[in-house]
């Protein structure tokens, strides 16, 4: 018995130490962060210059509406607001936010109002709220004056005449007449018809070729027409509105996809609208599949929608034009095939692609298109001859298409890098499915995958 | 037998103490070689990519896909690129981006060109900063990471060397008990030998092969067996002698005995004729008397 015991208790004895050995070299949970969660960013904030952006993430639309509009009009000091550029993602009642915008903004002031997919950019970031996000850029400042015009594209003989109409309204809007050409011209359309170079068409029939056009297509995720155009006066889903702005203020932008050109070329054979039939005589998905290396196809059925996205927005067309003394320009179009492509080996577009049109294949990988969020404030300001503390107000648009390519975690970033840059000059930035900009000296185009920036100064 | 259970223990409890404080200085040595490893490992990591960084910015084009592979490092936790006036200018987390840098590790050294490890968190983590000039602006680069790969190491680490020093204990605990008990089986067969003499079977001897002390004090034994057995056999003949001889006494007694009870026979049969003879004469006399008184009667 007391032998028993004795080696039990030596057994114990043995196992405590054992056991005390292991806990003690045993490592204790290292997941803990080695950072407390993040500090409330303080924003580069500039007040009392005449412009103001305000936003809101709040659940009901009359009472975000309302945020905005305040924070944009405490941060404009104490201008008299003329002009608003107001913005609101697909996921609110429409008709119940735009109802808000035109309650609560004075009549006085000129309403440009746009739809946005997924989120919107301001100085402080990328807001997108449990039901949507609303923004709002409020201008007051002097020597700046704005004339909306808006069409409906659908009531319109031809896109051509849609464009013309719609920057007679603005023009006149402005109190100006056809022969005081805008500065610039902010547009924004639907991104169903797939006419919008003919849109662009009709607008430089009237303000001519080389004024800078440049804006974005309103979208969503979806291709239900969740969006929206909107003036003080009018709610279209398939309209096209535009704003003249003048000033003798300086004025910069950019317009950009920043891809490389590959050497992989071919010319259009047969296209009709947004969709090409035949790149070098041969079925145009054939041809872009190969290419893409000849692993598309595999693809085309085991992707979804916007993975498949993904890829093709990292590997668009470019298509080339070239003014009437030569000088030639690119933009990109993204391919979007679907599963039904297999069977008729056509290519559609985000954009629309004219027969005959010369193409080439361009690269890109997401870091390109995050880069551009500082680079594109540069050459914005770069190409107004300003510093960032020279600007008053930038207006950014970038493409859900792009978007699509960057890992979740990036796009938040964007913002914050282009902040960084413009050093606090308000700005607002609105993601959209297709962009309109100038290729200097040639003309301006509808384009996919760009990101954009026009900035106006203070002097 | 108590001896061997007492000589065991005696040698596997300073085996095992012995095992467990080479085991933990084992691990201790084999746990800071491995997180110095780990260090140097993110430190040539975070030169490498702050020396993209510095590049990038000259070509304004951040190496974001190369700071995105760093997030799928298991231990990773975070990269920043801080700005000259100690804002977080960018990060893998959006969040940070734009916050005060010196208000998370105000213990970092943001003089130029400064590069170094700051421990923190638990189980050695912490951040590598390397401090760098572009665009005649200060940088810094500050990777932070938690070391939980160590973590996988340290319990790969404390296992095996536990294990092994268990295996190892038992090893020599079982070595130790045959050797102990190899060494010991001499003595048992002096024991078992003593029991069997202490039995009588003097013949009985133990192997002396074995050698040693054991061996000495074998030959010693059997030497005594030898000799008790020798006297024993020497007693044994002495007695068996005088056996003899008193046996052969015995029957000489006995031849004797028989001798002296033939004569005694032959005494008693003497005797009892003499006896006859004396009653036949007191008869005779009887009737003498009685013829006499007869007679006289008569006479």
């Amino acid at each position: 018995m007391k032998k028993s015991l004795t080696f039990a208790l030596a057994l114990t004895l043995t196992a405590v130490v054992v056991g005390a050995f292991i806990y003690q070299a045993w490592p204790q949970n290292a997941k803990t962060p080695l950072v407390p969660p993040a500090e409330k960013k303080v924003a580069n904030e500039r007040v009392g210059e005449g412009v103001g952006v305000g936003w809101s993430v709040q659940d009901d639309p009359a009472a975000a509406v309302a945020e905005a509009i305040n924070m944009a009009r405490q941060r404009m000091g104490t201008a008299t607001p003329k002009f608003a550029y107001a913005v609101f993602t697909v996921d609110y009642d429409p008709d119940q936010v735009i109802g808000e915008f035109r309650k609560q903004l004075d009549p006085s002031i000129r309403i440009h109002g746009l739809t946005s997919a997924y989120g919107i950019m301001t100085n402080e970031g990328l807001h997108k709220g449990k039901v949507g996000a609303v923004a709002i850029m409020l201008i007051g400042s002097d020597r700046l004056d704005f004339g909306t015009g808006m069409v409906d594209l659908d009531q319109a003989k031809t896109p051509e005449e849609a464009g013309q109409a719609a920057i007679r309204q603005a023009i006149k809007d402005a109190g100006r007449t056809e022969k005081d050409i805008p500065n610039f011209v902010i547009i924004n359309g639907t991104p169903r018809r797939g006419d919008d170079m003919e849109v662009l068409d009709g607008i430089a029939d009237v303000i001519g070729k080389d004024t800078l056009v440049i804006g974005g297509t309103s979208g969503n995720d979806t291709n239900d027409p969740t969006w929206r155009q909107f003036t003080r006066q009018e709610t279209l889903t398939n309209g096209l509105l535009l704003t003249a702005v003048y000033t003798d203020r300086k004025v910069g932008w950019a317009f950009e996809s920043d891809f490389k050109v590959t050497d992989k070329s071919g010319i259009v054979n047969k296209s009709q609208g947004k969709i090409a039939y035949e790149i070098n005589g041969r079925p145009a998905l054939d041809v872009y599949n190969e290419w893409l290396g000849g692993g598309l196809l595999n693809q085309i059925s085991k992707l979804s929608f916007i993975d498949l996205m993904k890829v093709t927005a990292l590997n668009p067309l470019g298509r080339v034009i070239r003014n009437d003394e030569g000088l030639e320009g690119i933009y990109t179009i993204q391919p979007s095939p679907t599963p039904d492509n297999l069977k008729d080996r056509a290519l559609p577009l985000a954009a629309a692609m004219p027969q005959g049109s010369e193409i080439r294949l361009l690269a890109a990988t997401w870091q390109t298109i995050m880069n551009r969020a500082e680079n594109i404030p540069r050459q914005a300001f770069i190409k107004g001859a300003m510093t960032p503390q020279d600007a008053l107000f930038g207006i950014m648009i970038i493409c859900r298409g792009a978007a699509y390519a960057l890992p979740e975690t990036e796009l938040p970033k964007i913002p914050v890098l282009t902040d960084n840059v413009v050093e606090g000059m308000p700005f607002i930035g609105v993601i959209s499915r297709g962009e309109q900009g100038l290729l200097e000296g040639i003309r301006n185009v509808n384009a996919n995958l760009v990101e954009s920036m026009v900035v106006v100064g203070q002097k | 037998m108590r001896t061997l259970p007492r000589i065991i223990l005696g040698a596997t409890v300073p085996i095992l103490v012995g095992a467990i404080f080479t085991s933990y200085f084992s691990i201790y040595q084999q746990v800071s070689c491995a997180r110095s490893g780990l260090i140097a490992q993110y430190q040539d990591t975070a030169n490498l990519l702050a020396k993209e960084v510095e590049v990038g910015y000259y070509e304004s084009k951040w190496p974001f896909e190369n700071l995105a592979s760093l997030t799928q490092k298991s231990d990773f936790q975070f990269w920043w690129i801080i700005d000259e006036s100690g804002h977080i200018y960018l990060s893998n987390d959006s969040a940070y981006m734009g916050t005060d840098a010196a208000s998370y590790f105000p213990q970092i050294n943001r003089q130029p060109d400064q590069e170094g490890f700051v421990s923190a968190g638990r189980n050695g983590g912490g951040v590598y900063f390397k401090n760098f000039e572009a665009g005649q602006k200060q940088w810094s680069f500050w990777l932070g990471f938690s070391l939980a790969s160590l973590n996988q190491i340290i319990q790969r680490i404390v296992l095996v060397n536990v294990l092994v020093a268990l295996v190892s204990f038992l090893v020599i605990a079982v070595a130790l008990y045959f050797i102990i008990r190899q060494a010991m089986s001499p003595l048992d067969d002096l024991v078992r030998g003593t029991r069997t003499i202490a039995e009588g079977k003097l013949d009985h001897r133990i192997d002396t092969q074995g050698g040693g002390e054991f061996g000495y004090l074998a030959t010693a034994f059997n030497s005594m067996a030898e000799k008790v057995q020798g006297q024993y056999r020497e007693l044994e003949a002495k007695v068996k002698e005088r056996t003899a001889e008193l046996e052969k006494a015995s029957a000489q007694l006995a031849v004797e005995k028989k001798s002296a009870l033939e004569k005694a026979g032959e005494l008693e049969r003497v005797n009892a004729v003499m006896i006859g003879r004396e009653l036949k004469m007191v008869d005779l006399k009887g009737e003498n008397d009685a013829l006499k008184k007869q007679l006289g009667d008569k006479l």
